[in-house]
């Protein structure tokens, strides 16, 4: 169930209405129904695999809090990584490795094959198996206590706002929410703010850049490089819109109903490097991936060397996380590379002492950036490598081809609201969870939210599919 | 909870104000230009003799002045039949119905993969509260399409920009003559369209099921003695040979309807193979057209003779 679908907005209303006339008591039970419901719409076999993961890893760590035995502790925990690693490893990658291995052995022995399994990917299956992964793991560093109640980390794994595509919560910081009772009423109006900001994000923004995105990464042997380099530009915003549109939607629903969740996105492309921009960019993953792979592996404190090579390895993996196709990869490698290069050159811990420095800085990350987007938009490398060369070939300046003047106008415009807007939130450091207009007085806050609504309506792309990080 | 009331109250009346002030203003400006856009300006001509209907292909590859009688072109881009359907019952309701229809049928739109679910429809949507056919094919795209309609100025969404330049300007675009928008032919034509890797996958199965919206012209205008002429446009190089398939099972449908079909996929215009006369696979430019345009005339003038 897509958050930009009237389906959704129907069963939102119901869950509201349900939520706010029942006593408090009772209110997570309303939750984690409306959750189980939510995933079941899309996938209805594959809640009972989500199930199951979601019953062993809570007796998996109610097993790992009352062991003192650290070999027991230890089995038990991988035992569990075992289990969700095994099940993202069967849906996800099964088939990208069979197809290289299939690939590799028949240059050898012609006829001998792996064969691919037809299995759909289920919807959201790497953010809730990293926040199972996470909860498991700050249980089994004496972190965090086990939930006791069965129900409540279900709810945990499983509440709606966060399940498909994130933020991906710690346990630390969402379960003892799950145990208040939770004030709804006094975040409900920056929650709702919020929910319209999102959707003004995706539906306006990313869905009007995605058109302008398709018509020319669909054709783009018929288009032009400048064409190509525009559409880059177009999809980073894209991006960014699409997913933190769908955070700003979910982290708004869940104010309105008196849940804080993490945030996910801060003004990234106002990064004056790489490492900057990880921190800015889907933080979420960002730390997980910090928490859970790259200081595990060591980090920073074993040498120069050792710290290039964690780097390597977590934003290989990072790509990986993303999908299974050697673009991700590709993608994973540049960032990779990107943030080694930066560490060699010292340009993570730079001063920008002016502000032409600084808007130089942005601009030549923003580039760099692009050019992983490439990878990360194209179907297969060979389509992603004749974009970048086009674009390179030195013809950039020579028509660009607009689509429709309406779309070209309605995205631009929906950019430059998003930037003034972001950066004005930034700039008053209102960034966590709240829009700095709620501090305002009733009348400009109403207004805000009639405005973007009204935006909604009137320049809302309504028929296009899902969210782009769905896939994942 | 005031606060939260009193904001909320405050909101729904401005989201009300703002979407009746809106839609108030934007329909001013429509109805005072009786050329705001094409569809506006057909209804307010006198109906041609043949009158093409289709895609983007209808507006940019068949120009109606080759075609002796007085014709006009309601090509949309990115349209599909279930548009044409209703297009066509407007244009009718209207009393601007041709004598003549010349049909442009896409053959990738009966291709499996191809998912439809008449969305496109929409493109008329400024006619949803205005004809009831527009209204019943917008509410049978989904359950809750009908719920956007509450809102007035929904009916500009995606044509806000237009109608206001539109209304300031108060020119119309002069292709609106015919309908006919000619893309002029230009020297990278040949090199990008020989690069070109646009193709139906193949094994691609033919969709039989969306015969249907054919099944409705065709009925439509045996109501209305309306004379229907179906084509295929041509396509140019990889892209024609894997609609091939396709393009003949739409010849046996039309062959067992008793319509005439002109089918340039399977029985080409030999100067057509050359890439100099294209825009891309499926559009031509100008010298193209012409050539087209040309032969086209030719074969109407047969079959309505």
């Amino acid at each position: 169930m897509a958050f930009n679908s009237l389906v959704f907005l129907s069963f939102l209303a119901l869950v509201y209405l349900l939520y706010f006339t029942l006593p408090k008591n009772f209110r997570w039970i309303i939750l984690l129904a409306s959750s189980v419901g939510f995933y079941m719409y899309g996938e209805p076999y594959y809640i009972f695999l989500l199930l199951a993961t979601i019953i062993i890893d809570f007796f998996l760590a109610l097993q790992l809090a009352r062991t003192s035995n650290p070999l027991l502790k230890k089995t038990i925990f991988l035992c569990s990584l075992g289990i969700n690693l095994s099940l993202l490893f069967v849906f996800k990658y099964f088939n990208f490795f069979a197809g290289i291995f299939n690939a590799s052995v028949n240059n050898f022995h012609e006829g001998h094959s792996i064969p691919v399994l037809a299995l759909a990917l289920p919807v959201g299956i790497s953010f809730y198996t990293f926040q199972e992964i996470g909860y498991m793991a700050d249980v089994y560093r004496n972190r965090i206590s086990p939930e006791k109640n069965l129900g409540k980390f279900m709810l945990f794994i499983l509440f709606f706002p966060q399940l498909i595509a994130g933020p991906i919560e710690k346990a630390s910081d969402l379960l003892p929410q799950l145990h208040t009772k939770g004030n709804a009423s006094d975040k409900f109006l920056s929650g709702f703010c919020q929910i319209l900001w999102g959707y003004f994000k995706k539906t306006v923004v990313a869905d009007n850049l995605g058109l302008y995105v398709d018509a020319a990464y669909n054709h783009h042997g018929e288009v032009s490089g400048a064409t190509l380099l525009i559409a880059t530009y177009a999809f980073a915003f894209q991006i960014y819109c699409d997913f933190s549109g769908y955070c700003d939607i979910g982290i708004g629903i869940a104010r309105t109903l008196g849940f804080d969740l993490s945030i996910n996105f801060d003004n990234p492309y106002a990064s004056k490097n790489i490492s900057e921009f990880w921190r800015r960019w889907h933080i979420t993953l960002s730390h997980w991936l910090k928490d859970y792979l790259y200081i595990p592996l060591g980090g920073s404190k074993e040498g120069k060397f050792n710290t290039y090579r964690n780097l390597f390895i977590t934003m290989l993996l990072a790509g990986l996380w993303h999908g299974a196709s050697f673009t991700f990869l590709i993608w994973g490698i540049f960032q990779g590379f990107c943030l080694i290069l930066e560490r060699i050159l010292g340009i993570d811990k730079m001063n920008y002492s002016n502000v032409w420095s600084k808007i130089i800085s942005m601009f030549i990350t923003f580039n760099v950036l692009s050019i992983g987007w490439i990878y990360f938009r194209s179907e297969n490398l060979l389509k992603a490598n004749e974009i970048l060369k086009k674009i390179l070939s030195g013809h950039i300046f020579r028509g660009i081809e607009t689509l429709k003047n309406e779309i070209f106008v309605t995205m631009l415009t929906g950019v430059i609201i998003v930037v003034v807007y972001e950066s004005l939130l930034r700039k008053k450091m209102l960034a966590k969870n709240v829009t700095f207009i709620s501090n305002k007085s009733n009348y400009l806050l109403a207004g805000w939210n009639a405005f973007l609504f009204f935006m909604i309506i009137l320049f809302g792309v309504s028929d296009t599919s899902t969210f782009i990080y769905f896939q994942f | 909870l005031r606060k939260k009331i009193l904001n909320i109250g405050l909101f729904v009346l401005l989201v009300f104000i703002l979407d009746r002030s809106a839609s108030f203003f934007l329909e001013h400006i429509y109805r005072k230009n009786k050329d705001i856009n094409i569809i506006s300006h057909y209804l307010n001509m006198s109906a041609p003799e043949i009158l093409i209907l289709g895609n983007s292909q209808v507006q940019q590859n068949i120009d109606p002045g080759f075609l002796k009688k007085r014709s006009y072109s309601l090509g949309f881009a990115a349209s599909e039949l279930g548009l044409q359907e209703t297009l066509l019952d407007l244009i009718i309701k209207k009393g601007k119905k041709p004598e003549v229809l010349l049909l442009n049928v896409d053959p990738s739109f009966f291709t499996k993969s191809v998912k439809y679910n008449g969305t496109d429809v929409k493109f008329i949507k400024y006619y949803y509260d205005k004809d009831e056919s527009v209204r019943y094919h917008i509410d049978a795209i989904s359950p809750f399409e009908r719920l956007k309609y509450i809102f007035d100025v929904y009916r500009f969404n995606g044509i806000f920009f237009y109608t206001l330049k539109r209304g300031l300007t108060g020119e119309s675009p002069a292709y609106f003559k015919n309908g006919y928008l000619p893309i002029q032919p230009d020297i990278s034509d040949s090199l990008r369209v020989s690069n070109s890797d646009r193709v139906i996958p193949p094994g691609e199965e033919f969709d039989s099921l969306k015969l249907v919206y054919l099944d409705h012209i065709i009925e439509q205008c045996k109501k209305d003695n309306i004379r229907l002429i179906c084509y295929t446009s041509s396509l140019f190089g990889k892209y024609r040979l894997s609609n091939l398939s396709v393009s003949k099972q739409l010849q046996n449908y039309f062959s067992l309807k008793e319509v005439p079909y002109i089918n340039y996929v399977s029985n080409t215009i030999k100067e057509l193979n050359h890439p100099g006369y294209w825009n891309d696979p499926l559009h031509m430019n100008k010298m193209g057209t012409d050539i087209q345009s040309k032969d086209i005339q030719e074969k109407l003038k047969t079959i309505l003779n």
